[in-house]
């Protein structure tokens, strides 16, 4: 049997179903019971799916693209794809059933035609689509059906992709991951205009030097923060958003949000800081109208607390782009290589574990760090700040990379830590070997000991290293299995759909919607009639996202010769518009 | 003959656009015209004698429109169509359009004409301005200086259509006229009592004569004259009359934001006089015969938008700076200051007293200000005479030789008479300046002719290579590497005119239109390119020509005449 790799290697993978039976219709083809449900007709289950067709015809007919919930033995898929050219996906989250229908008959050719969803997250049936409903298949499964058909509802509104305008921070560690957040949301189809902040670190370092009081630093904060704010606006408002994603310690004052709020954009705020660490989330979570965490419990009560209406918790992820396998040359292996190695700021709970691990191969990397003697031999750079680009090659060099989440005041492993720092699955996404602090919030992610190995003391860890060090093989595939989970689960694309499906799911409606159907090309090439002078001109454009009069000034003005009566009359509008 | 005119500006660029309308009739005995407007002028357009057929262009609901407020491009560009065709509802032999927009470039290159005067549209969308005239307003104007022609004489030449009807043309109905009437009624103005219009409003506020002098100069005209003052203007000038009234309590008939056009036109037809701002309603007061007295400032250049008619009235500041550049923001605008209500006043006052005012004696009253009278030449362009009598400046001298080079190199008429430009010009600064205020002025520019002749020699010299191109170029098959280098040497010939242009600002006008010109070849194929290049380097080699010419000639009379008188 011919089917696509990756659904071969579930199949083999899955078991035979124990309520699973084929049984023969009566009219001489299987068909097939699952829990007591029968999938098809037990008389003549191709006729039956001849009617389902039927019954489905208009709709089959005004879609360009088709998601069937359902699969069972493939009947009605078949019979689908003898009506239809257009692109079919079929969402069938029962690998046992879909084992007993591979085994039941040749789907070869049918299976070429189609793409085969197992996950809900994975439904990405492009621009326009249908959604046709095999209805015994959702009955044997109600509760992954109904995410199905959730996730779907919001792909329908996200339709093309959203507009989202990406606020970061004027400086710190939210900055990257502003960066890599405005990147995955591009890679997911959204329009994305990145407000880069970090050009005003500088000035407002300087603020620091300017005196040593403090109310009076305070207020020249402030006014710095007031300025970068408004000239955040200044970038977000012209480009019509239809959401703003804030990142944590972006500069964007209540004014500013309540603006944006008010014209039906959709405001949002990752806080991707320790609460227990971080208090202005205080202030800062009622004023949006999402607001994402990277811890649970506790902090989710408290933020609904002060005022926050949708909560959710979203964890942090690494870039595929930038966390990634690298081969080093032997200079970089000499220069960023180590058994043991840590990259980042000098916690005091770092500063005392870590001096436990100076008798081995160890580099400590990263600033903060100078009021640690004990440490002085083994700190690289003389404590210099370590870009991204060299963390990187630190955790490829490295083969093992400790992890150990920041405190203020433990002495090591803080007993009672939950969320998962950034590096956690930045390490694995670079294919690297790390050992991490034990974190409530873990196992969520990660199997732990097969995708990742934890540690809970001095001791532990001492044990660990010394373990996995002398069994290169054992690291090299928790490695691997690390990093297949963060490819699957934990990249910022993930974690951006996540977000969105989240917003969606709230209620939230796109509030240029309207305006970009109106901007849709097939859809105006519809309304000039194909076969007109007009619709004959638009349909050069068909393929583009959106069409508006600027479009077509540009494409008239980037082309030489002589102009038609359209294109001047496209040129005399945009000029009235001026 | 069917014509269009295409006129999608504001309302005192329409009614300085009836002295074409005027000379079409004139040229086209028969002929219709289509008016394309402007919504918010379609009814003013009732008063238009000229106009057969209005055709009437909704801009703000286009352009709301297009700002995507509702409609899709296709909606948007069905509607632009439909309104095209029904502009096109006529074939056209004639379209007119002086509307210097790129809107209205592209629009007229939609329309159905066999002809086309004035600014279209090319087959690559490029913009076409057909007329020397045309070129000169558009090219010309904005360096300013030294522009002796009116805007209104610009586009009668840029139609080819000089009317015999002189001035702006509205007529005002006898409706209108007893509405008017009735309005002063009701506040207390009867048939005898005298009138003084007020503009207190404009489109920039610099072009703006303070309030206060307005209110100043009502009271006085009240106290010595027993006038009442009528104030009109659009309702985004109320708060410009709110604060006049707050000033001049019970002096003025404010009619700010309560009448339409039409009523504005026959309130200031029963007006003695109006003293305005250069703004619509000064040419709605010239168009209806009322006189107006135009107080110019900021940026306004009376030569090209004062009054456009016979005895009007003109004041201005003395001042370097003025008309200040386009696009000048000015923070000290010393010129609302310098015209004072006493010389306004004055003025006014021998205008309502004299009917007219010949001249003013240059008494210390009247330092900082200059004061002209409109009045139309034998050639038929409009003249504004300077009033006050003192001695020529150099800007003078200059607008003054420009008015008789430009309309002879503008209209292509070969060989420019130099005797005559000389006689005309030592006839208009004897009598605007007084007997040998000519002689004391060319002891001043010797240089000036030493430049223009070596600018004369450039040109002379570009055009010959010009001439040579042209010739290859006409060939079957012309010679590329040739032509080439025939042109290589051209451009730091141009360079070096410019720069002696920029050098010496008086002579640089006709390099001004000539680089405006030269702009527009580019990118065209050769033939017809190097025709057109012929014809700029021609005109410009014709130019310096003439300017040489006529400064050569009055410094030769001069010495002549000083040898003469040593003889005698």
């Amino acid at each position: 049997m011919d089917v696509d790799g990756h659904l071969a290697g579930l199949v083999a993978d899955a078991g035979r179903g124990d309520d699973i039976e084929i049984v023969a219709s009566k009219a001489g083809p299987p068909s097939l019971k699952a829990g007591g449900i029968a999938l098809h007709s037990l008389y003549d289950p191709v006729r039956e799916a001849r009617e389902w067709v039927e019954h489905h015809r208009e709709e089959i007919g005004n879609a360009s693209g088709i998601v069937v919930l359902g699969f069972g033995l493939g009947y009605h898929v078949a019979e689908l794809l003898r009506t239809t050219d257009n692109d079919v996906t079929v969402f069938e989250p029962r690998i046992d059933v879909l084992r007993a229908a591979l085994e039941a008959s040749d789907l070869s050719g049918l299976l070429a035609r189609v793409r085969i969803v197992t996950r809900s997250e994975e439904l990405a049936p492009g621009k326009t689509f249908r959604v046709l409903h095999h209805l015994p298949s959702i009955r044997l499964s109600p509760a992954p059906f109904a995410n199905a058909a959730s996730r779907l509802d919001v792909l329908r509104v996200v339709g093309k992709g959203l507009r989202i305008a990406v606020v970061g921070p004027i400086y710190g560690g939210s900055l990257p991951i502003a960066g890599y957040c405005a990147a995955a949301l591009r890679n997911l189809g959204h329009e994305v205009e990145f407000i880069d902040n970090s050009g005003y670190a500088d000035p407002y370092l300087s603020i620091d030097g300017v005196t040593k009081s403090k109310p009076h630093r305070d207020i020249l904060r402030l006014k710095f923060e007031e300025f970068a704010s408004e000239a955040a606006m200044a970038r977000i408002v012209p480009f019509r958003p239809d959401l703003v994603l804030a990142l944590a310690q972006a500069p964007l004052g209540e004014r500013a949000i309540a603006d944006l709020r008010e014209q039906g954009i959709a405001t949002v705020f990752w806080f991707v800081e320790d609460f227990r660490h971080m208090g202005y989330w205080r202030s800062v979570a009622s004023r949006y109208d999402y607001f994402f965490t990277i811890q649970k419990g506790e902090f989710l009560d408290r933020l609904r607390e002060v005022g926050a209406r949708n909560v959710a918790f979203l964890p942090m992820a690494a870039s595929a782009e930038i966390h990634r396998k690298m081969e080093l040359s032997p200079e970089e292996l000499r220069d960023f290589g180590s058994d043991v190695s840590f990259v980042g700021a000098g916690y005091y709970n770092r500063r005392k574990m870590f001096e436990g691990l100076v008798d081995l191969d160890f580099r400590i990397w990263g600033n903060e760090w100078q009021s640690c003697p004990a440490l002085r031999g083994v700190l690289q750079r003389d404590g210099a700040r370590v870009s991204t680009e060299e963390s990187v090659k630190i955790f490829n060099a490295a083969r093992i990379n400790i992890n150990l989440h920041s405190s203020a005041y433990h002495e090591g492993v803080n007993p009672h830590g939950d969320f998962v720092n950034p590096r956690s699955f930045e390490i694995p996404g670079c294919g690297a070997f790390q050992l991490v602090d034990s974190r409530s919030h873990l196992g969520d992610f990660f199997e732990i000991g097969r995708e990742v190995i934890s540690f809970d003391s001095l001791g532990d860890l001492r044990d660990k290293v010394a373990h996995f060090l002398a069994h290169p093989e054992e690291r090299a595939a928790v490695a691997e299995r690390g990093r297949q989970r963060v490819l699957r689960d934990h990249t910022y694309e993930r974690r951006m759909e996540a977000m969105i499906d989240f917003v969606v799911r709230k209620g939230f409606q796109p509030p240029w919607k309207a305006r970009r159907e109106k901007e849709d090309p097939v859809r105006l090439i519809g309304e000039a009639g194909p076969k007109t002078d007009l619709g004959r001109y638009l349909e050069r454009f068909a393929d583009a996202r959106s069409l508006n009069l600027d479009d077509v000034v540009r494409e008239i003005r980037s082309e030489c010769g002589d102009l038609s009566r359209v294109e001047r009359i496209f040129l005399a509008l945009n000029e009235i518009g001026q | 003959m069917e014509i269009l005119v295409v006129n999608l500006t504001r309302i005192g660029d329409l009614v300085q656009t009836t002295p074409v309308m005027a000379g079409l009739k004139e040229a086209y005995p028969g002929a219709r015209i289509t008016l394309l407007v402007n919504a918010v002028f379609a009814e003013i357009c009732k008063d238009i004698p000229f106009i057969d057929r209005l055709v009437v262009f909704d801009k703000p609901a286009f352009r709301k429109m297009v700002r995507g407020e509702g409609e899709t491009l296709v909606d948007s560009y069905r509607r632009l169509e439909s309104f095209i065709d029904e502009v096109n509802d006529i074939a056209y032999d004639l379209a007119i359009n002086f509307t210097p927009t790129g809107e209205s470039a592209v629009l007229t290159s939609l329309f159905n004409a066999r002809e086309t005067r004035g600014v279209t549209a090319g087959a690559e969308g490029e913009r076409i301005i057909k007329h020397p005239w045309q070129r000169y307003f558009m090219g010309v104007i904005p360096s300013r200086n030294f522009n002796p022609f009116h805007l209104c004489d610009m586009m009668v030449k840029a139609g080819g259509v000089l009317p015999s009807r002189k001035g702006l043309h509205l007529s005002v109905s006898e409706g209108e006229r007893r509405n008017a009437r009735a309005v002063l009624a009701e506040h207390g103005v009867g048939e005898g009592d005298l009138l003084v219009g007020f503009q207190l409003g404009a489109s920039h506020p610099l072009k703006i004569w303070p309030v206060a002098s307005f209110a100043r100069l009502a009271v006085r005209l009240a106290e010595s004259l027993g006038a009442r003052v009528l104030l009109t203007g659009a309702k985004s000038e109320e708060a410009l009359g709110a604060e006049f009234d707050s000033l001049a309590a019970g002096k003025g008939v404010n009619l700010i934001g309560k009448t339409d056009l039409r009523g504005v036109a026959a309130l200031l037809e029963r007006c003695a006089l109006l003293v305005s701002n250069d703004t619509g309603p000064l040419h709605i007061a010239t168009a209806v015969g009322t006189p107006s007295l135009d107080v110019s400032l900021g940026q306004v250049c009376f030569r090209e938008t004062g009054p456009y008619g016979e005895g009007h009235y003109v004041i201005e500041a003395d001042i370097p700076c003025g008309p200040c550049g386009f696009h000048v923001e000015c923070t000290n605008p010393l010129c609302k200051e310098m015209i004072t209500v006493g010389s306004v006043f004055e003025v006014a006052r021998r205008i309502l007293a004299e009917g007219a005012v010949d001249d003013i004696d240059d008494v210390p009253a009247w330092r900082g200000v200059r004061v002209y009278r409109s009045v139309f030449a034998e050639d038929g362009l409009l003249d504004y005479i300077p009033l006050i009598r003192r001695p020529m400046t150099r800007e003078s001298f200059y607008t003054y030789l420009y008015r008789e080079t430009w309309p002879h190199i503008l209209d292509g008429s070969a060989g420019f008479p130099v005797e005559r430009a000389c006689e005309a010009l030592e006839a208009k600064v004897a009598a605007w300046h007084g007997k040998g205020e000519l002689e004391r002025f060319l002891e001043t520019i010797g240089d000036d002719l030493e430049t223009v002749r070596k600018m004369e020699a450039l040109a002379e010299e570009a055009l010959a290579r010009v001439s040579l191109i042209a010739r290859e170029a006409s060939k079957p098959a012309p010679d590329g590497d040739w032509i080439r280098r025939t042109w290589n040497n051209v451009p730091a010939i141009d360079l070096e005119i410019e720069t002696l242009g920029r050098c010496h600002p008086p002579l640089k006008s006709p390099e001004t239109l000539f680089g405006f010109g030269k702009e527009a070849l580019e990118g065209k194929e050769l033939a017809p390119m190097v025709k057109s290049a012929l014809g700029l380097y021609g005109d410009r080699k014709a130019h310096f020509s003439a300017l040489a010419g006529v400064i050569g000639r009055l410094l030769e009379k001069q010495v002549l005449a000083r040898r003469g008188s040593c003889h005698t």
